[in-house]
């Protein structure tokens, strides 16, 4: 088959690509807003007891604002309710479609981003014990780290990147080969970020066991839908920093970023397969932005290869390039990990993605790990393979369970479970393989990142009044606080830079401004020197609150 | 798309077993790896089974999320 980005792959045409880099680059900053699993085991009800469970579960999560609508948080809509934010890390809590959803706080780091996913868990599994305390009937709250209840429903554990607006817009609009690349990345990279899956859904053709909990119920390569018809590569154009934000009389500027929203993978809780979902995402995407883009590792046909792929445990099912060439998914990712190495080698990470050569070399020896086909040495990375191999030792001590045994697929849901989940077993008995320390995860319950907004907006969150916060979202938060006449005020923090609103650039602003008003003054009057010129950190507006409530720009 | 399987070696995860010396390394270790592996696995699998594991995923029925 003729290559028809043979133009792109010419040698001396990339040479030169290289040789030019385009404009503009942004460090990878990573976050998340995972959904859970939750139910009452003990309970009936028509359409499951996942909105009671995620209800008696959000009471028991303590954020801001606490005196809005609906359990006591910020209200986008009728499907996605009740936003907490956390004066601890900075990150939030809410209820989407009768699931318990974290969001955590930003990080520059994927070792961090893998610690605060482990404490977000954490915090959502202390919630359910507070709540099953209360339990008087004998009924219990069940939590589960999973995307799929096994009866064809499914829900997302989503990754969220900064991007450049321009690499945005030639993913979805002007360079579209960038976006078959990146889902070509993805649909390969289920071999280390399945969760594993016994049995099929969503009318897929029936399977014992496969790797990926997601596969079945893509749908499309590329939309905005997220509850149905489900896309490889999201185009949810809702970037949460920089944009336009018309701010009273006055446009703050465009910061050229955008959100690249992620609902592809699994859930994963291996730390190895965490760290690598999202470190060789920031790796990908960098080279993205950098025009590293080798067409000749694009699929034919992503859709049918993710599922493909992820029927086949076994490692041997091929799928068919652009150019005619048949690769495993180990394969192709083998040939993902040449690029990026060499683009690593050449410096293409540096400033970019923190800590990028471990992250490399632990994607490598995964990758020779599988292409050995050496699962035991994986059962301690890769969850697909540890669930297999718990599933394989239930039918080992129980000849007569086979894999429609509804013994089996209750152990599949149990592997994430909160409470007394499979996983969790294994990584008490040390069979998990590590890439952060317990008193990191520990210390993102308490604390923020402090290398990106997050840090702020706890401080932020921390130095009011519970009755002061107003409003809380991910660039900006209102408070309700008084003029030195004693008059009410609103003002407003905007973060539209989630890189720029660190500890290193806000810690002496909170030491040094007396309460609440003087930081947010601060950072008003710091953010003037920095508009447009940088576009860094924050700024503000005050609204008047006459004494008959109405209110009024100033 | 035009997808085949290549030859099945065998080769499947679920039939992976730990205690053996795949990919080189001490065997000793590799015997307490998986000794390790079955007494965590044995142990979390008797923990979660009691009762109707029908009901319970019955019971487990979700809302389709995002």
């Amino acid at each position: 088959m003729k290559n028809i980005f043979s133009n792109v792959s010419d040698p001396a045409a990339r040479a030169a690509a290289k040789q030019k880099p385009r404009a503009e680059r942004l460090a990878k900053l990573c976050g998340a807003d995972v959904e859970l699993g939750n139910f009452i085991t003990g309970a009936a009800a028509v359409g499951g007891t996942g909105a009671l469970a995620s209800r008696l579960l959000l009471r028991e999560i303590h954020g801001f604002p606490t005196g809005a609508r609906r359990d006591g948080g910020v209200t986008y809509d009728d499907q996605d309710w009740g936003r907490k934010y956390l004066k601890e890390n900075g990150g939030c809590i809410y209820i989407d479609l009768d699931h318990l959803e974290l969001a955590q706080p930003e990080t520059l780091s994927a070792f961090d981003h893998v610690a605060c996913a482990q404490a977000m868990l954490r915090l959502a599994r202390r919630a359910q014990t507070a709540a099953n305390v209360q339990s008087t009937d004998g009924k219990i709250i069940e939590v589960l780290a999973n995307n799929s209840d096994g009866q064809g429903n499914s829900y997302g554990s989503h990754l969220n990147f900064l991007i450049t607006r321009r690499a945005w817009d030639e993913l979805f609009f002007s360079r579209m080969h960038t976006l078959l690349f990146l889902a070509s990345y993805q649909a390969s990279s289920i071999v280390f970020t399945g969760q594993g899956k016994v049995g099929s859904e969503n009318r897929a053709p029936a399977v014992a066991y496969q790797i990926s909990q997601r596969a079945d119920f893509f749908e499309t390569l590329s939309s905005i839908e997220t509850t149905q018809r489900r896309p490889i590569v999201n185009s949810r154009n809702e970037a949460l920093c920089g944009g336009f934000r018309r701010v009273v009389r006055r446009k703050i500027p465009a910061l050229e970023m955008a959100r690249l929203h992620v609902i592809f993978y699994d859930h994963t809780l291996c730390p190895v397969a965490s760290l690598l979902k999202v470190g060789v995402m920031q790796i990908v995407l960098a080279m993205i932005e950098a025009g590293r883009v080798n067409p000749e590792l694009i699929l034919d046909h992503p859709l049918a290869a993710v599922q493909q792929w992820s029927h086949d445990p076994a490692l041997d099912a091929c799928a068919e390039l652009i150019g005619g060439q048949q690769l495993t998914a180990v394969e192709l990712q083998l040939r993902f990990f040449a690029e990026a190495s060499a683009f690593v080698a050449d410096g293409g990470c540096e400033g970019f993605v923190p800590r990028a050569k471990e992250i490399l070399e632990l994607w490598g020896d995964t990758l020779q790990k599988l292409s050995r086909k050496d699962f035991p040495a994986l059962t301690s990375r890769v969850d697909w393979i540890l669930k297999a191999s718990l599933l394989d030792r239930a039918r080992h001590q129980h000849p007569d369970w086979t894999w429609e045994s509804p013994e089996l697929k209750r152990l599949d849901l149990m592997y994430g479970s909160l409470r007394n989940g499979l996983y969790w077993a294994c990584e008490r008995q040390g069979v998990i393989e590590p890439v952060v320390s317990d008193e990191r995860i520990e210390h993102f319950t308490q604390q923020p990142p402090e290398d990106t907004r997050a840090w702020t907006r706890a401080m932020l969150l921390r130095h009011a009044q519970p009755e002061e916060i107003e409003r809380v979202d991910w660039d900006e938060i209102s408070f309700r606080v008084r003029d030195r006449d004693g008059w009410p005020m609103r003002e407003q923090v905007w973060l539209p830079d989630p890189l720029a609103s660190g500890r290193a650039e806000n810690e002496n602003l909170f030491q040094r401004a007396p309460g609440l008003a003087g930081v947010i003054e601060t950072l008003n009057e710091s953010s003037q020197d920095l508009w447009p010129a940088t576009s860094a950190t924050a700024t503000s507006t005050a609204v008047a609150i006459y004494s008959n409530g109405k209110e009024k720009p100033i | 798309m035009n997808e085949r399987e290549r030859t099945n070696d065998g080769s499947n995860p679920g039939g992976a077993d730990p205690s053996l010396p795949v990919g080189g390394g001490n065997l000793n270790q590799l015997r307490q790896r998986a000794q390790a592996f079955y007494a965590a696995a044995d142990a979390a699998i008797d923990n979660v089974m009691s009762g109707d594991s029908t009901k319970f995923n019955e019971s487990a029925r979700q809302q389709g999320g995002e």
